[in-house]
Formats: structure tokens, sequence, C-alpha cells
């Protein structure tokens, strides 16, 4: 037999309209605090990305410092070549000049060069043969030039020629 | 329609009205302490991010474009520069000479380490030629030897009995900074 007029209802802690509003705070503060944590993992890892950039651009950096130095010392050293190559080359120019500077009266002894000196040896059939076919050209491609002459037995002459260019201020 | 306006009656309005004020304002309050203020920190990282990106990726361009630059010279001068690596001595250039001379004899003179990075190797050599073409010719390849070389002063040419007696100096140089080919 029932003592009340009502029939029993369940009683709960929390009422049923709180229980709905608590779960959508919780779930609105759940998918906030995912969301946060999603960007703070994004933020670390960019910030980390952004460190090890940073670094490898100062290896690079540094990398670039060494590849420049070593193109400017191979640019260096073929340059230094070819200068030498061209050293050569006007050394070669310069025997085969002289030779052809040889007139066919004038036998050569001996050819010696220094920088800034030649230094010839031979035979002449005359001292004006040596003056105007060998003295003439020296004297235009050296700024000084002069001869000694021996009298061979035979009558020829047999003179040594040096010829020297002045250093330049 | 009677059962819907009942169950509007049934909805407790007051403890409603009170539940959403509090939701708004509590997500706007953890939306403008908590959330912007992380959004704010996202973008500032997102823009260091991007520009050490940016950064990294032009240095990157210059690294590539001038380590091609020198590669690509390297080996446009490649025999040059082989040629610098070569250390040489007297045997060598004794080996390499006798095709011009005959009677050849090559004596080192010196070697020196010189401040623009190069040892240079001296050596006086002797030698006679049949004609002056093959002087001619010494003088033409000596420098496609291998080596760089220098025919240097003095230059002494001497006729001999029908042969031309030569003697030069000869500086070979080899680069310090090229590893040495040892032959």
């Amino acid at each position: 037999m029932g003592y009340s007029f009502i029939a029993p209802q369940p009683k709960r802690i929390l009422l049923k309209i709180t229980r709905i509003w608590l779960f959508y705070v919780i779930l609105t503060f759940g998918i906030l605090l995912f969301f946060v944590g999603f960007l703070q993992m994004q933020r670390d890892y960019m910030l980390k990305s952004a460190l090890e950039s940073e670094k490898s651009k100062q290896e690079l950096l540094v990398q670039i410092a060494a590849l420049k130095s070593e193109m400017e010392r191979v640019r260096f050293e073929k340059s230094f070549a070819d200068d030498l190559r061209t050293q050569n080359g006007m050394l070669s120019e310069s025997v085969k000049n002289l030779f052809e500077l040889i007139p066919d009266q004038i036998t050569l002894q001996a050819i010696e060069m220094e920088r800034d000196r030649l230094t010839i040896k031979g035979i002449t059939p005359s001292k004006e043969i040596y003056s105007f076919l060998l003295e003439v050209p020296l004297r235009s491609i050296f700024h000084e030039s002069r001869a000694d002459f021996y009298a061979l037995p035979n009558g020829w002459f047999s003179f040594v020629s040096v010829s020297r260019l002045k250093e330049e201020p | 329609m009677n059962n819907f306006t009942e169950s509007l009656r049934e909805i407790d309005w007051i403890r409603n009205t009170l539940w959403f004020l509090f939701y708004v304002v509590g997500v706007a309050l953890l939306f403008l302490g908590w959330v912007l203020p992380a959004l704010d920190d996202f973008r500032r990282a997102n823009i260091e991010y991007r520009k050490s990106e940016f950064l990294y990726n032009e240095t990157k361009k210059d690294y590539d474009a001038i380590d091609k630059e020198l590669r690509d010279f390297k080996e446009l001068n490649a025999a040059t520069l082989e040629a610098l690596a070569q250390t040489s001595d007297a045997q060598v250039l004794q080996s390499v000479l006798s095709g011009f001379f005959e009677d050849l004899k090559v004596s080192e003179l010196s070697r020196e380490k010189r401040q623009i990075g190069f040892e240079v190797a001296r050596f006086v050599i002797e030698g006679r030629a049949a004609n002056s073409s093959l002087l001619h010719r010494f003088m033409d390849e000596v420098s496609k030897m291998g080596r760089v070389v220098k025919v240097d002063f003095p230059v002494l040419l001497k006729s001999e009995s029908n042969t031309l007696f030569f003697r030069a100096h000869l500086e070979l140089y080899k680069s310090e900074s090229i590893p040495a080919i040892k032959q």
C-alpha cells in the first residue's frame, strides 16, 4: 500500500538541464583544449624547425665563405699559370726575333740573355757591317748598346756586344 | 501543437538563460584569455618559421650556384690545375726534356715555399740541340709539358761544333692548396 500521492521518481544530484549544460561546457572546453594543444605543438615544431634552419644557414654561410675563398685561389692560380705561359711565349718570340735580327754576314758564337741585358758574341767581316746591320736594330730595342772588337788574323773582327735595358722608374 | 506548448512550458527558462549567459561569457573569456594568445604565438612562430625557411632556401641557392661555378671552373681548367698539382724533381724533368736535347743535364738549384702559396723548384738545364728549330719547339712546348713551368733568365745559347748549346733556368710551380700528385 502506498503512502504517497505521486509515483516515486529517481533522485539525482544534478538537474537534467544542469547535466545537459555541463556536458556542452565540458565538450567546448575539451575542443578548445585540443585546439590550443594542437597550436602549441605546431608552434613548437615550427620554432624547432626555424632554429634548425638558422643553424643550417649559418653552416652554409661558412661553407659559402670557404667556397668563395677556394674560387678566388683557383682563379688566381689559373691566371698565374696563364701569365707564366705568356712569359714563356714572349721569351720564345724574343729568341726567334733575335735569330732573325742577326744578318747573314755576321756569324754568331754565343748569346746570353738576362732580364735586362743581352750579350752577343760573334764574328763580323767589318765593324761597319756590325754597326749598320746589328747595332742599329739593337739600339732601337735597348736603351744602350756597345760593342768591343778584336781583330782576327784573317782581317775579320770578333766582337762582344752588350746591350742593356734601363729599369723603368 | 498542444504537445509543443506543453513542452515549452516545461522548460526552466530562468535556469536556461543563466546557463546560456554563463556559457557565452565562459567561452568568450576562454577565447580571449587562452586561445587568442595561443593563436598569436602560433602566428609569430609561423612568421619566424617561414622567414628562416626562406633565408635558408636563398642561402642554399647561393651555395649551389657558387659550388656549381667552382666545379665548372675546375672542370674547364682541369689541365692547368692538374699541372699545378705535380711535384717534380730533376729526374722527372730529365725524362720530360730528353726529347729536345742531347747530353741533357738537369740540376736542382733550390726549392722554396713562396708567400703566394706556391712551392717553387728552380732547376738549371743544359743540353745540346741539333738545330735552332728544336730549341724553338722546346720553347713553344715547355708550357704543354703537364707542369707549370717558367723558362727564366739567364739563357745561354752557344754554337758548339755544329750543335747549339743551350742553358737556361726553369722554375716549376706547385700549388700548396692543391693536393700533390707524385710521379
